[in-house]
């Protein structure tokens, strides 16, 4: 196999998301290599991201790895997803993965259903470029 | 004083213990509902120290529930749950009562 070529990063993960899903993955039942991240219609804003354990890789996932964690962008969703970066919030009554996406230009008063504009063609190349 | 069942699951039980274990000051979960969120009413959850003469009390094991008599109304027959899966760990709440819900079940309508 040829040496893959170096891609921009589609996400960045914050150290709380990072260390989150070291813990998923470590607790998780069967063996996974990491997390599925994609988005969906639904919800009251028009679109939500989701997240599922990844029990292998697929053909066009976008492969994302931090610091030995390994988070896998469904390739429908990375024009919707680049630039964001991966947080998790922990406050007392509540913990939850938090999505800071550049693209998303409104969302639901919980945040879980928001409205993405896709990133534009050119933004992919000159991301790959830079 | 209605005496329309509020049920606290074992799950949001243990997990409130948890939460209060940590703030021995706020010990007890106060649920209730207030006008927002796009579904026109949202839930709120609070950890307060104090029961309010109107309160209704709901106990398991130990944890301590509030709900106040306005939002006793809309929260009759209710089940208050905590779901820890992949994307996030928090309270929810299974209303009867709501016939419409925001996707993340924060905000309903009636």
């Amino acid at each position: 196999m040829s040496q893959p070529r170096s891609r921009p990063r589609v996400m960045t993960l914050s150290e709380a998301a990072v260390d989150r899903i070291r813990q998923v993955t470590a607790n998780s039942q069967a063996p996974i290599v990491g997390i599925r991240v994609g988005v969906k219609k639904g919800g009251c804003a028009g679109m939500e991201y989701t997240m599922q354990y990844a029990e292998s890789f697929g053909p066009h996932d976008e492969v994302v790895e931090e610091k030995g964690v390994k988070i896998l962008i469904e390739p429908t969703a990375i024009l919707f997803l680049l630039g964001t970066e991966l947080d998790f919030k922990v406050d007392k009554l509540k913990a939850a993965f938090v999505f800071n996406n550049p693209n998303q230009s409104s969302a639901c008063g919980c945040g879980e259903s928001v409205a993405i504009t896709p990133a534009a063609h050119e933004q992919i190349e000159t991301a790959k470029t830079a | 004083m209605t005496t329309a069942a509020i049920i606290v699951t074992e799950r949001a039980a243990e997990r409130i213990a948890q939460i209060v274990a940590n703030d021995p000051d706020n010990n007890m979960l106060r649920i209730s509902v207030e006008g927002g969120g796009c579904s026109g009413f949202e839930y709120r959850f609070d950890l307060v120290s104090n029961v309010e003469p109107e309160d209704m009390l709901i106990e398991r094991a130990g944890a301590k529930v509030l709900v106040d008599s306005l939002s006793l109304t809309y929260l009759a027959g209710s089940e208050i749950d905590y779901v820890d899966d992949l994307m996030s760990a928090s309270f929810k709440i299974k209303n009867p009562n709501a016939t419409a819900a925001c996707g993340c079940g924060t905000s309903f309508s009636f």
